[in-house]
Order: structure tokens, then C-alpha cells, then sequence
């Protein structure tokens, strides 16, 4: 009568053993098949998302400027504001690292228009980081008025 | 071995239920893969809004939206992109798809993105159509001042009448004259209109402050007034002058009208305290009224006078004043001697005639006023039948047609009857001389007796004979020859014809002594061709009376014979002088005025249903202010009114010679007699027992309060229109509303057609204005104005957000 239930015991721990390990292997299968994959575009998405919304804020404080900025921002009354560009512009070149920690971002941003931007001192094609061969790349278009007339603003964020 | 084949028993067991699992997780996991891999939302479509709806398309820095604001064709740089789309988008479509891609022009995304108003796509970027879209984001936005088909901007007007427009009524009398007549002209404004309605005898010149400014035509009748405009250019603020002067030689008389005065004005002044004589330049003869509401306090009278004939001016029966002046002379007769002489509380609350004339020139006027009239009756023995339907003899009823003629004749005492009886020939008990004794004469009547002949000649040769010795030149004559018979009798040597001889003595009676032969025929036996030749000649009329129309016959000779003796009275003046009624002389009433509600007070005319009677409404949300009616009495006096059947005015409570009192043109009916619907008579008379109808041109003006003042509600557009308004009186304008409207819309408030756009806020509040006024909705406006009192001033409230919204939406599509 022991033997029988021992038996049974044992019968039970290996099905179920090969059950869980199965059940196991496909989620780790699933994992690997996109699971990466949707962390790093979330993550990358999140990044251009947070560079965009702060970028089309007023900042903080409201006249910003490099040495008391809290949060990046480029608007003022809902448009582009020049100023807050090219000191944007100028801290970006000054001090990148801490842009990208003031937009909370991990990733390399790179900020364009459709048109140059005027930095004051002359055009630039873009604020940040220009990707060179990029492994990871995304793109955010944000519509905001520039230059009077709207304009695509675009965020790209890449490593 | 048991126990081996269970374990494998449990082993297959659970790689079947895990084999089973993973089928299940295979089918499901593209699902689980899509979901996982859902595109990153964005924020295009949001952003697009907030671009659209925060920039003004006057600071939009591109050409294509600059060259619309150049060339009008964005008419308000305020406007945000998107508010400008929506303008566009229901003035013109094409142009609003047009606008709107430009404005993405600059748009570079890889999103599909579209522009939706409502349902209809405006603008798009786009790389496949929505149609096969698997995922679509929308941002939307309400804008107000949209509506599809309409307009985007609201706009409320409001109609009134001005209240700086004012109408000011200068009433002539009953009767003005004889001669140029000055009326003193005051207003304190703008001047807008001057319109004239006048009852007058000739054509005339008007001269404005010394300055003739047009001739004019008389009116067709006494009974009948006529409109005219009178130029306003001589006028200014403050007094005028405006005379009316006779053109043909003739001696003007106005029998009733008004000057209508209208201005705009910021003073309100309390008028109505003073009454102005219209100044006479001719021989003085004014027939008037006037009216006092409550409280007379005390009455002043200045009069500036020329006349060497005596003057008299009658307030009600009370002579206050009877003088003549050496040359140009003023009078001031003080409260002092007036209160002495007049009941004050009798002028209270009623209408009083006035009259102010000459005694000398009326005493010739009264002469050829009275009348001496002979009853030519047959007392042949035929009038002494039996007439079997009535039970009496035909002398009886001669006797009772001639006592009815006598009662009427002498109503006025200055007239005068006599009596011939005739049969063969006129015997003394059948002779009454002329009389003014009603007892007398009826005793007469009485005594008359009947014998066999019939000589109708001899009893007019004897009528006349007594005219010749009884009468003079200046006095009406009249005989009335009755007879029921053929003519019988010869009266002048060498003729053989009754009927001959009866006719020229007829006419001898006219040609010689002015006589004037009314002839009865009475009963069918009568020789009415005779009596028709004898009427012809003697200038009167024929009458044909049945038995028991014979009262009645001599009831309305009489009467004739008053009217036309006394339409003679205004007409006719003797003497070779003249006299002057300066326009500055008044008489002055010192009373509390009753106070006034706040409101529009809006005047109607109402023209009476005919030429006795009238009737008018005062509609619920109205409030009377005051109501009276004006009477065209040509010669006559306004003798009766009344008001719901109630007596409002009897002029023979101030006396039974009408010559002596005025003859108001407009009696004041009282507001507590006034209801719903109202029903007013007018009759004229030229004595207490002598009425008659008035003219068909009376009318009853009231006034009543009202809120004259109208909104539209928020329209689309407000352009204005051409409009034609019908009033009461059934006469139209045509005038264009606002006044600085040049288009081609046409607009209607007719009986016949109410037409206006209901999108428009000038015509909508026009339209609810007109409605206002016109009390009975029947159509046409009640109170009557022309084209310059068309004061409506349209206030017009350009940018309300209009009522409707429309739904913008900016889509996103993958």
C-alpha cells in the first residue's frame, strides 16, 4: 500500500514537472521572440515623448536659461519661442549631458524642423545629437507653430 | 509493473494537457505579438488643433494667406486658422480645402492626417485613405459661429422708435378764417418733416417766415381734407411763421386740419399749457375748441388785434372779451376778471368751443344766416276729405306738417315763418305775417278752414307781397307751396292759364325778390308738373308726398332750408374792411398736467367707417394715453358725440344760436369711457335740433404706450431691406431700412404679404417692430408714419458667437 502511494507521489511530481518546464519554456520562448524588443521601443518611445512634451512647454522657470533651467521648454503662447531655441541651441552644445538629464532620457536625441533653425548666430539643421549609425532609432513628429505657420517638429531618439 | 504503467499513465497525461496548452498559446500568440507591438501613440492630430486654433491667420507668415488678407478676402486677421477654415468652410468650400492644405503645407509626418468640419473632409495628408485605416486617433474641437450654410459671426440688431423723434400737431379750428392765416410754428431740434392736412376753401401760397415756398391746391370739399408737404428749408429752431394767403382773391376759410411737425429732438418740452389764435388777416372768424384734463388753476388771455369792428371772443357761452381797437392793439385779460366770469370746474374734463369774431361782420353774417320762410298751403275743400287708411282728413295733416315746419324753422330765433292759406284766394283767418311766435303761428294752423278753388298763383303772388313788405334783401326767403290738386285760378290780367300763371309767379318770386320756392305735391291728385316748373324756376326742389309722408316732407324742406341758409354762413361776408388776428395772441391754462408713464407712445389714426361713425381697439399690453376725434363739419358744427354710446359732447349745452360758439375740430373723448373695442359717433348740426352726418374723413386718433422696442435674435447675416409697409389708413411707404441701404431686397408688411428673411437681424427686428405697432395684427401698421418718421435705428451687434457650433476634428490614421 506504501509502495502504491509513493508511486503516485512520485508519478504526479514528474507530470507536473514537465508541465510547469513546458509552460516555462514557452513564456520564455514568447520573451525572447518580442519581448525585448517592445521594452526597447517603449523605452525609446518614452524618451521622444518626454523630450517632445518637455520641449513644447514654456519651461521652467518661464525665462529659462542655462543656468537656472528646471525643465526644458520652447513655447511661448503656443509658439516657438526664437530665445528659448537658440538658448536651448547653446545649451545643447554646452552642456548635452545635462540636457539629456533635464529631459530624463537615457538615449541620444537629436531635435529638427522641416526648415533649419535658426541658432542667432546661424542656421543649424538640428539641436542634440545627430545619429551616426544608429543601432536603435525612433522618430516622434510633433505639429507646432514656428516661424508663424505650422510646422513638424521631430524628436528622434537613438543609440 | 503496475506501478511503471502508472507512472507512464501520468507522464503521457501531462505532455497531452501541455501539448494542448501550447496549441492554445500557439493560435494566441500573434495576438499576444500584436498587442505587444502596438504602434506608439502620437500626438499629431492634438497638436494640430492646438496650432490651428492658437494662431491668427494675420500673423501666419506665407504668402498665399497674406495675399487673401491683401485682397479682402480674409476680412478679419483675428480670426484663428481654424475659425478662418470654418468661415471659409460656409462661405465657400473650395477656398476653405484650399486654405486648410496650405496651412499643413509645412506638415511632414508620416502619419495620415486629415481636417474633418462636421462630416465633411476639409484637408488631408495622406498615404492611404481612412477607408482602410486599422487604427484611427481623433482630437476634437467645438467652435462656435458655425454653421454650415450660414454665417460665422452672429448679429442681434434692435428696432425702436426714436425717442428723440417727435410729432408735433399745430390743430386749426373747426373753422378758420376768413382771409391769410398765420399759424405760430415752435419746435426745439432737427426738423424732419412738415405736412399740412387742411379742409380749404381755395388754392393758396404758403410763406415760411415771410418766404413763400409753394403754391398749393384747395381740397376737394369742406367735408373733405387733403394732404400736402410743405418745404422745410425756411424753418428753424425755435418760433416760425407759416401763413397760408388766399391766391384768386378769395377769402381762405379752413374747415378743420393740422400742421404736423417732425423733428428730432433731445429737449422734452411740456407743451399744450398755451393756446395760440391762428393769426387772421382778412375778417377774424375762428370756430374752435379746446380741453382741459384736470385742475385749472387760472387762465391768462393776451390778444394782439386789429379791428375797427368789434370783437368777441366767446369760451364756451361766456363772452370774455368784446372790443375794437384804434389801429393795432394788444389785450391782456387777467385770471382776475376771467375767474369772475367763468365756472373753471366747467372747463374741466370736457371740450369747450371757443370763438373769436367780429360782431359787425357776424351781425351780417346772422342776417343772411336768418331765414323768413312762408307756408303757401291749399285749403281747398278737397283738403277737407277723409283719407279712410289713416282715419283723418288731409287738413289735418297739413296742420301737423305745418307745425313740425315751424317748430324746425325757429329753432334758431332768429328765423322767421309766415303763413298762406289759399282756396279761391287768401283771406285774412287763413294769413299769419312772418313770425318767430311758435304760439301764434300754431293757433293759425289751427284756425285754418277749407273752401271749394284752388288758385295756387294767388297764394304765391300773396306770399310774395308779404316777403316784399315783411322781409328784407339781406335774409334768406323761402316759401314751401303745397297743393294736392291741379291748378285753378288766374292771376294775371289777360291770361287764361292757371298752370301759366302759377309758374310765373314762381319765377317772378326768385327773379325779383331772391325767393326761393320749395313745391309739394300731396297725394297722388297733385299736378306735379306744375309744381315741378314752379320748383325749377324758383330755384328749390320738388317733393312728392304720399298722405302719411306729409310730416315728414315738411320735416326735411325745413331742415334743407337751415343748411342752406347757414352753408352760406362761412362763405359769404359783406363789407368793404379788414382786420388783423396776430398769431401771438393765446389764451393760457394754468393746470397740473397729469402725470405721464414711461414707454413709446404710439399715435393712431383711425379714419371713421363712414361718415357718421367709427371705431377703434385698444389691444391687451397697450395703455391708453388719450383718444379724440376730429371732425370735418365744413360750415356746420360739430354738434354730437359719442363714445360706446355714452354722450361725450353736445354743443347745444352752451346755447341754441350756434353762431355764437365755436366748433371745436377735435373733441377729446374720456379714458374711462374707453374699452376693448370702442364705437364713436360724430354729427354735425347748425342747430339743437338740426343734426346731420359729419364727413367720412373724420377720424379718432389715440394714443396709447407701449413698449415699441424689438430685438432679432442672433442671425447669420444682417444686409437690410426695401421695405413696403401698409398702414391702417390703407396708404403705403416704401422706404429702405437702414436708411444707408442700397440693395435689392425687398421686404413687406402688407395685409397682403408679410415677407422678410428670417436670417437677416435688420429685417427680423424690423419685422417684430412693425408687428408691435400694428395693434389689431390685421396687416398694417396702426400707427401711421411716414417715410422721415421712420425713425427705426437699428443697433447692430457684430460678433455674438453664433448660436449653432460646429464639431472640428483632426484625424490620425494608420
Amino acid at each position: 500500500m506504501s509502495k502504491r502511494a509513493q508511486s503516485w507521489g512520485f508519478d504526479l511530481l514528474i507530470g507536473a514537472s514537465i508541465f510547469l518546464t513546458g509552460v516555462l519554456f514557452f513564456y520564455v520562448y514568447v520573451y525572447s521572440l518580442s519581448g525585448g524588443q517592445v521594452s526597447k521601443l517603449d523605452t525609446f518611445t518614452n524618451d521622444g515623448n518626454k523630450v517632445a512634451n518637455a520641449l513644447l512647454s514654456s519651461g521652467s522657470p518661464e525665462n529659462w536659461n542655462e543656468g537656472n533651467v528646471q525643465k526644458i521648454g520652447i513655447l511661448s503662447d503656443g509658439k516657438i519661442n526664437d530665445t528659448k531655441l537658440q538658448e536651448f541651441y547653446s545649451f545643447s552644445i554646452s552642456n548635452y549631458e545635462k540636457t539629456k538629464v533635464l529631459f530624463n532620457v537615457n538615449f541620444d536625441y537629436y531635435i529638427s524642423f522641416n526648415d533649419p533653425i535658426d541658432a542667432g548666430n546661424g542656421q543649424v539643421l538640428g539641436i542634440g545629437r545627430e545619429p551616426v549609425n544608429p543601432e536603435n532609432l525612433i522618430k516622434v513628429t510633433r505639429v507646432v507653430i514656428y516661424n508663424e505657420k505650422p510646422e513638424t517638429l521631430n524628436v528622434i531618439i537613438w543609440e | 509493473m503496475g506501478i511503471n504503467k502508472r507512472g507512464v499513465f501520468f507522464s503521457s497525461d501531462a505532455i497531452l494537457a501541455m501539448s494542448i496548452i501550447f496549441l492554445v498559446l500557439l493560435i494566441a500568440l500573434p495576438s499576444i505579438i500584436l498587442v505587444l507591438h502596438q504602434p506608439p501613440q502620437t500626438e499629431v492630430h492634438r497638436d494640430i488643433l492646438g496650432a490651428f486654433s492658437s494662431l491668427k491667420v494675420g500673423y501666419v507668415n506665407d504668402t498665399y494667406t497674406k495675399e487673401l488678407i491683401a485682397s479682402n478676402i480674409i476680412t478679419n486677421p483675428n480670426n484663428t486658422i481654424l475659425e478662418q477654415i470654418g468661415e471659409f468652410y460656409v462661405t465657400n468650400y473650395s477656398l476653405a480645402q484650399e486654405f486648410a492644405n496650405q496651412m499643413l503645407v509645412d506638415v511632414n509626418t508620416n502619419q495620415n492626417i486629415g481636417i474633418w468640419y462636421e462630416n465633411r473632409l476639409i484637408a488631408s495628408i495622406n498615404k492611404t485613405p481612412i477607408e482602410s485605416a486599422e487604427n484611427v486617433e481623433t482630437a476634437r474641437q467645438i467652435i462656435s459661429g458655425i454653421k454650415e450654410g450660414s454665417s460665422v459671426t452672429g448679429f442681434s440688431a434692435r428696432a425702436f422708435l426714436l425717442s428723440a423723434s417727435k410729432n408735433d400737431f399745430i390743430f386749426y379750428g373747426g373753422y378758420v378764417g376768413d382771409g391769410a392765416i398765420t399759424s405760430r410754428v415752435e419746435y426745439q431740434g432737427t426738423l424732419k418733416k412738415v405736412e399740412m392736412e387742411l379742409a380749404i376753401n381755395d388754392d393758396f401760397d404758403v410763406y415760411v417766415n415771410g418766404i413763400n415756398v409753394g403754391s398749393f391746391q384747395k381740397s376737394p370739399s369742406v367735408y373733405t381734407p387733403i394732404d400736402y408737404d410743405i418745404p422745410i428749408g425756411n424753418f428753424s429752431s425755435g418760433v416760425n411763421t407759416l401763413q397760408l394767403k388766399n391766391k384768386n382773391g378769395n377769402l381762405l376759410g379752413i374747415s378743420g386740419g393740422f400742421i404736423k411737425l417732425s423733428y428730432n429732438t433731445e429737449n422734452v418740452t411740456n407743451s399744450g399749457q398755451r393756446y395760440y389764435f391762428p393769426g387772421v388777416d382778412g375778417l377774424i372768424n375762428i370756430y374752435d375748441g379746446f380741453y382741459i384734463p384736470q385742475n385749472l388753476s387760472s387762465v391768462n388771455i393776451f390778444l394782439h388785434i386789429n379791428s375797427g369792428n368789434v370783437a368777441f371772443l366767446n369760451i364756451g357761452n361766456t363772452t370774455v372779451f368784446r372790443n375794437s381797437t384804434q389801429g393795432e392793439q394788444t389785450f391782456s385779460i387777467s385770471n382776475s376778471q376771467l375767474s369772475s366770469q367763468l365756472n373753471y370746474q366747467s372747463l374741466v374734463g370736457k371740450t369747450v368751443p371757443l370763438r373769436l369774431g367780429l360782431e359787425n361782420v357776424s351781425y351780417f353774417a346772422n342776417y343772411s344766416l336768418y331765414t323768413d320762410v312762408f307756408s303757401v298751403t291749399d285749403l281747398s275743400s278737397s283738403m277737407n276729405s277723409n283719407i279712410p287708411s289713416l282715419g283723418v282728413k288731409m287738413i289735418s295733416l297739413a296742420r301737423n306738417a305745418n307745425s313740425k315746419f315751424v317748430e324746425i324753422m325757429l329753432t334758431s330765433p332768429f328765423n322767421r315763418v309766415g303763413l298762406v292759406g289759399y282756396n279761391t284766394e287768401v283771406t285774412p283767418d287763413n294769413y299769419h305775417a312772418l313770425s318767430n311766435d311758435s304760439n301764434s303761428l300754431n293757433n293759425s294752423i289751427n284756425a285754418w278752414t277749407t273752401k271749394a278753388g284752388n288758385c295756387v298763383c294767388c297764394g304765391v303772388i300773396n306770399a310774395t307781397q308779404s316777403f316784399a313788405s315783411q322781409s328784407s334783401s339781406n335774409k334768406f326767403k323761402f316759401m314751401v307751396v303745397m297743393t294736392d290738386g291741379s291748378m285753378q285760378g288766374t292771376c294775371y290780367s289777360g291770361s287764361n292759364s292757371a298752370t301759366a300763371d302759377a309758374i310765373r309767379a314762381s319765377c317772378e318770386a326768385y327773379d325779383n325778390y331772391n325767393i326761393t320756392s320749395y313745391t309739394v305735391g300731396f297725394g297722388d291728385g297733385a299736378d306735379s308738373t306744375t309744381l315741378q316748373a314752379m320748383a325749377q324756376c324758383g330755384r328749390g326742389n320738388y317733393y312728392h308726398s304720399s298722405v302719411d309722408e306729409i310730416v315728414n316732407i315738411y320735416s326735411k324742406i325745413a331742415n334743407d332750408i337751415i343748411n342752406a341758409s347757414y352753408a352760406e354762413q362761412t362763405l359769404k361776408f359783406t363789407g368793404n374792411f379788414t382786420t388783423k388776428l396776430f398769431s401771438d395772441s393765446y389764451i393760457e391754462f394754468n393746470y397740473t398736467q397729469p402725470g405721464k408713464p414711461y414707454g413709446s407712445y404710439v399715435s393712431v389714426e383711425k379714419t371713421f367707417s363712414d361718415s357718421v361713425s367709427g371705431n377703434f381697439d385698444i389691444l391687451n399690453g397697450s395703455t391708453l394715453d388719450s383718444v379724440k376725434v376730429v371732425s370735418y363739419s365744413g360750415p356746420r358744427w360739430t354738434a354730437l358725440a359719442t363714445l360706446n354710446n355714452n354722450l361725450v359732447y353736445n354743443l347745444s349745452n352752451y346755447g341754441k344760436d350756434f353762431t355764437t360758439l365755436g366748433d371745436p375740430y377735435f373733441v377729446v373723448l374720456p379714458n374711462n369711457l374707453v374699452s376693448g373695442s370702442n364705437s364713436v359717433t360724430l354729427q354735425t348740426g347748425v342747430s339743437p335740433s338740426n343734426f346731420s352726418a359729419g364727413s367720412a374723413s373724420n377720424k379718432i386718433i389715440y394714443t396709447v404706450i407701449q413698449n415699441a422696442l424689438t430685438y432679432s435674435p442672433i442671425s447669420s447675416y444682417s444686409n437690410g431691406c426695401n421695405w413696403t409697409i401698409e398702414f391702417e389708413d390703407n396708404t403705403n411707404i416704401t422706404s429702405a431700412i437702414p436708411g444707408n441701404y442700397s440693395g435689392s431686397n425687398i421686404c413687406s408688411y402688407t395685409r397682403s404679404s408679410e415677407s422678410y428673411d428670417s436670417n437677416d437681424a435688420f429685417q427680423i427686428a424690423v419685422f417684430n417692430l412693425l408687428q408691435l405697432l400694428d395693434l389689431d395684427k390685421n396687416g398694417k401698421v396702426d400707427s401711421k408714419f411716414t417715410q422721415n418718421d421712420l425713425q427705426v435705428d437699428i443697433t447692430q451687434i457684430t460678433g455674438i458667437p453664433y448660436a449653432w457650433s460646429t464639431e472640428v476634428q483632426a484625424r490620425t490614421w494608420n
